[in-house]
């Protein structure tokens, strides 16, 4: 009796899907010509109440604009969200894309290039734009975006006698002098999206440009790690974890350590939990190669499954248009991913200008579909290198070997 | 009263006289349809939504989906998941084969712990002499009701380096204690036999590998960290066993109890002879969902560790989030769902017979 | 017992009940601790300068009523269904002689072991199908059965001795009477349990409305609405725990309450007397 019930269930459901598929377009016949009156979804992970407040205001204002409407979701658990509308074929017609998932995305076939069907698509920054370029397509145009520097406790450093450093060895020598009985000088996360900086300053990197080959075994990169590693082994750097905290932010406001290397976030954090520390922002090192540091983006991506794909471009071209990106960044950390805006960005800010610095050298940190895999093993070997209990060529060779499983190479 | 004794003397499971067939088989019949139609609308609700997407998800075990398009857009590769996850060495087993070993370890330490510690003070908070029963209860039940978030946040100042645990430990032990109970990889068993001398590999356990890891690794213990989470574990889910165990002790009818007192029965005999044989469904309820669990454990991993440090927190459902939530590989995700299933499977069984055989 | 053993006894089990209370006492206070004191002076159980922001944040700039409203709706309509047919399932595995009894409890057994995170996307798809998304249909029917209210029941059905029912269905009642009037009112400490674990289990529910009503969010139940508040940020970097752990306490408190109301009656067991002879 079970079965039959769950048999006419089906079968209607069936039924219905049929009747629904059948009606209505598919919506990829869209070439020029703004499509209006429809309705979008929108997906996106809460960055902090204050963003998502001008997030939805934002939205009012294009909503008023009366061409089409939009629906904004803002979710916790994003990923699992977002992959479970995906995998349901019914996704939102407009979502976040973190530039670490474009390239599983992309792959997949879930995006609808918008990228060049912008305002003035050059006046984005380089790096940003190949980190969601994918294939030699450009998916989608990035909303803001964020940079690793040299972040440092003001009174600190003037106290030690010590300026900013701008070489490794002024690192080292920095880093010592500002160590104290159980207190490193400098304290960063062990982590690939850290640690990776310094890859970047040697010349190196897990992978070649087009992420076809393992490049760990390049000399470069054992040098890099070296230098951290020793700089662990000597006491003047530590893992945030090992002195108590859990990110570098956390590690200065407590007073644990003088210098770490964050993001833009950290400015928020500072503000509301550690309001009393003094803290300066200052480029990274430069090492054997220059400088280098990495970048952190979010893209607004259109869902190729979507049936309104003309009114979702239409729609994500107001929301990277010089004005509303400037409303979006204005009194937040992260920094507008159009280059010309980047003066005004500074204006009430000036001394965040490291932070927009990197923009012109990040590295990108997006890899190939299922390379997060490679990524833990990298962690992995980066924490046992801060811990003192693994060697730098078995962290390059188990790396280099787990990305050959993934690569093919 | 003839039955009192009867129960009293342990022989709860002998029926009484059978009846006479006839009536037997009507008895039969009815009970035939009554079974079925008294299970019919759960059978109903397990299977449109719990048995359907794991007969999907079976399916998909045995394809290349990335779980970001529809599953028409996945091809089918029979056991290739299986094979990369258990047979074919690099990275893919080894991170499994890690899994396994830490969530091995985790099953048999919080197992036991939390059945026993669930069982003692569910017999001490039925005691009719304890005042203030509600109390304790409630106090023991506490950590069973509470949320990922809460336990993370509790975890992060016990656990610190300033927090209770290491300024007990200090009042304890000479000298200070300032572990960093997090981010301590070494696994226990590595540990004790540090202490005696024995710092690496002795010989072939170090060249023997079982699915890319060697034998020394498969023995290394709980690391520190997972340490720390399993006493959160038993912290959290002692409540709950303890809950079962109190009716199971309440189910007891009181005469049972009064009938052995009244035939001289000391505490400890009314204890092991009565009390624990009726208990044993409830110890069968309680293992078994223990094991259920401890093999199934996902949010402390993921709300406090992500595997780390070194891969020693890596349990088998954090990498099937990971797999199909981060790297996009939903097949390999359902295969290791799968592989589990099998190893509850074999545990629940294991249990099952050890318990059986007690008769 | 000896009055120096028995405040010992007391003193020892007290420190182990505070023991198990304390993070709570801590997690309040949190509450209403401003966020740079949760970074300096984490394990005072005070705070040194009151605030109500969090509570402010959680109660009255959220959509707090309507998510306590949907939960409770939910809650209790799964709830009252699994009490009534998880227990209908158990007693027939328990008790009933029927063909296939054993396969169907390999079966509810094999559900079990299966990790519910694989399921996630394979739900939200049958329930697609099944066109109960965005709907309390959809959040409440998924959560009517479960295999482990079925399995508890079962094993409590058992551990009630057999003469009770026999001596019924000698009296005349059919089965349905002797299960309802007879065995029913003698598992009340199971039927107790199975209460408070279903309340809680369909109260936490987070997966579910994740899947089924994340896009409409008039259907937002209250663990899924208060985890939309306080995070944000990659990584856990500007989470904000005041406002984090006022809607954690939220959350745990009705399903405390319902523990406290119901574990009263776990004093009142099995009615002795029952087993005549």
């Amino acid at each position: 009796m079970r079965i039959f019930l769950r048999a006419k269930a089906f079968s209607a459901a069936a039924v219905l899907l049929l009747a629904v598929a059948g009606c209505g377009d598919d919506g990829s016949g869209d070439g020029g010509g703004t499509q209006t009156g429809a309705t979008l979804s929108m997906y996106a992970f809460s960055s902090s109440p204050a963003e998502d407040a001008v997030l939805r205001k934002v939205i009012d204002d294009y909503n008023k604009l009366g061409r089409n409407t939009v629906n904004l979701n803002i979710l916790p658990e994003y990923d699992t969200a977002l992959q479970t509308a995906l995998a349901g074929g019914s996704p939102p017609d407009v979502f976040y894309v973190n530039d670490n998932k474009l390239p599983d995305l992309a792959k997949a076939g879930t995006l609808e290039p918008i990228g060049d069907k912008v305002d003035n698509p050059e006046d984005f920054y380089e790096s940003l734009r190949n980190s969601f370029t994918y294939n030699g397509t450009y998916y989608c145009p990035p909303k803001d975006f964020s940079t690793l520097q040299l972040v440092y406790n003001v009174d600190e450093l003037a106290a030690a006698n010590v300026e900013p450093p701008t070489t490794w060895d002024e690192l080292s020598a920095a880093a010592k002098a500002l160590t104290k009985p159980n207190r490193p000088g400098l304290a960063l996360n062990a982590e690939f999206y850290r640690w990776g900086v310094f890859l970047a300053q040697a010349g190196g990197w897990p992978t070649d440009d087009g992420v076809t080959k393992m490049t760990m075994d390049a000399a470069p990169v054992a040098q890099a790690l070296q230098y951290v590693t020793d700089l662990h082994k000597s006491g003047y750097a530590a893992d945030v974890k090992a002195v108590g905290t859990n990110w570098g932010g956390e590690a200065l406001g407590k007073g644990k350590t003088a210098m770490t290397i964050e993001g833009n976030w950290i400015v928020g954090a500072m503000k509301t939990d550690f309001p009393t520390v003094k803290y300066g922002v200052a480029e990274l090192p430069a090492g054997p190669s220059g400088k280098g540091t990495m970048a952190f983006s979010v893209c607004y991506g259109v869902a190729k499954a979507s049936r309104n794909k003309a009114a979702a471009t239409d729609f994500v071209k107001f929301l990277v248009s010089p004005e509303k990106q400037l409303e979006f960044t204005k009194q937040f950390p992260v920094m507008p991913s159009r280059k010309s805006l980047a003066d005004q960005w500074l204006a009430d800010k000036p001394e965040l200008k490291a932070f927009v610095a990197g923009g012109d050298y990040a590295k990108k940190s997006v890899f190939v579909p299922g390379f997060k895999t490679v990524v833990d093993t990298l962690n992995d070997g980066i924490q046992g290198l801060a811990k003192g209990n693994k060697p730098v060529a078995e962290v390059v060779s188990s790396t280099q070997s787990a990305g050959k499983d993934v690569l093919g190479g | 009263m003839a039955t009192g004794t009867a129960v009293a003397a342990g022989r709860v499971e002998r029926p009484t006289a059978p009846p006479r067939p006839r009536r037997r088989s009507r008895i039969h019949g009815r009970q035939g349809l009554a079974g079925w139609l008294f299970v019919a609308p759960a059978l109903l609700g397990l299977g449109t939504f719990l048995l359907a997407p794991i007969l999907l998800a079976l399916w998909v075990s045995f394809r290349d989906w990335s779980g970001l398009a529809p599953l028409d857009t996945s091809t089918a590769v029979g056991a290739e998941n299986y094979r990369d996850l258990l047979v074919e060495s690099g990275v893919v087993q080894s991170d499994f084969a890690k899994s396994l070993r830490n969530n091995l370890y985790y099953v048999l330490g919080v197992v036991p712990a939390q059945t026993a510690l669930a069982f003692v003070l569910a017999v001490i908070v039925n005691n009719k002499l304890l005042k203030g029963k509600a109390f304790y209860r409630t106090a023991f039940y506490f950590p069973s009701v509470t949320s990922s978030i809460a336990v993370a946040f509790i975890f992060i100042f016990l656990f610190s380096p300033s927090g209770v645990v290491n300024v007990l430990l200090s009042a304890l032990l000479p000298g200070t204690v300032e572990t960093v109970w997090l981010n301590e990889p070494t696994g226990a068993i590595h540990a004790m036999l540090g202490w005696v001398g024995v710092d690496s590999a002795p010989g072939f356990l170090g060249d023997r590998r079982l699915m890319g890891l060697s034998y020394w690794e498969w023995l290394s213990g709980p690391s520190t960290a997972m340490l720390s989470i399993m006493t959160l574990a038993v912290w959290t889910t002692t409540g709950t066993f303890m809950l079962m165990f109190l009716a199971g002790l309440q189910n007891i009818p009181e005469d049972v109890d009064e009938a052995a007192l009244i035939d001289g029965a000391s505490p400890r005999q009314r204890f092991f002879r009565i009390t624990m044989p009726l208990m044993r469904p409830t110890l069968f309820l309680v293992l078994t969902l223990g094991i259920i669990g401890t093999w199934q454990v996902f949010d402390q991993i993921y709300a406090m560790t992500s595997g780390g440090p070194q891969k020693t927190t890596l349990t088998p459902a954090y990498l099937i989030y990971r797999e199909g939530f981060e790297n996009s590989a939903m097949g390999r995700s359902a295969a290791i769902a799968f592989i589990v299933f099998a190893v509850i499977l074999v545990f629940t069984g294991v249990q099952r017979w050890i318990l059986r055989g007690r008769d | 017992m000896p009055a120096v053993r028995r405040a010992t006894a007391y003193l020892v089990l007290t420190a182990a009940a505070l023991a198990f209370v304390y993070p709570f006492v801590l997690s309040f206070a949190t509450t209403f601790k401003p966020r740079d004191e949760v970074a300096t002076h984490p394990v005072l159980p005070w705070p040194l300068m009151p605030d109500s922001r969090a509570w402010e944040n959680v109660l009255v700039h959220s959509d707090f009523p309507l998510w306590t409203l949907n939960s409770l709706l939910v809650t209790i309509g799964a709830t009252l269904l699994r009490l009534f047919l998880d227990s209908l399932a158990g007693y027939a595995l328990a008790r009933l002689d029927w063909r296939g009894r054993g396969a169907v409890f390999g079966l509810v057994l094999a559900i079990l072991a299966v990790p519910p995170i694989v399921l996630t996307v394979p739900r939200f798809l049958v329930l697609k199908e099944m066109m109960l998304l965005n709907s309390y249909a959809g959040l409440i029917l998924p959560l009517a059965v479960d295999a482990v209210g079925i399995f508890i029941m079962k094993q409590f059905f058992e551990g009630l001795p057999k003469e009770l029912e026999e001596a019924a269905r000698i009296d005349g009642a059919n089965i349905f009477q002797t299960y309802w009037r007879v065995v029913l009112p003698l598992v009340r400490p199971g039927l107790i349990t199975l209460t408070i674990l279903s309340f809680q289990g369909t109260w936490n529910e987070f997966l579910l409305p994740l899947i089924v009503v994340r896009a409409s969010p008039e259907h937002w139940t209250l663990p899924f609405g208060l985890s939309t508040l306080g995070r944000g940020g990659a990584g856990g970097q500007t989470w904000d725990y005041p406002v984090m752990l006022a809607g954690s306490i939220l959350t745990i408190l009705p399903v405390a309450v319902i523990f406290i109301v119901l574990q009263r009656f776990f004093v009142r067991g099995i009615a002795s007397g029952a087993v005549k002879g």
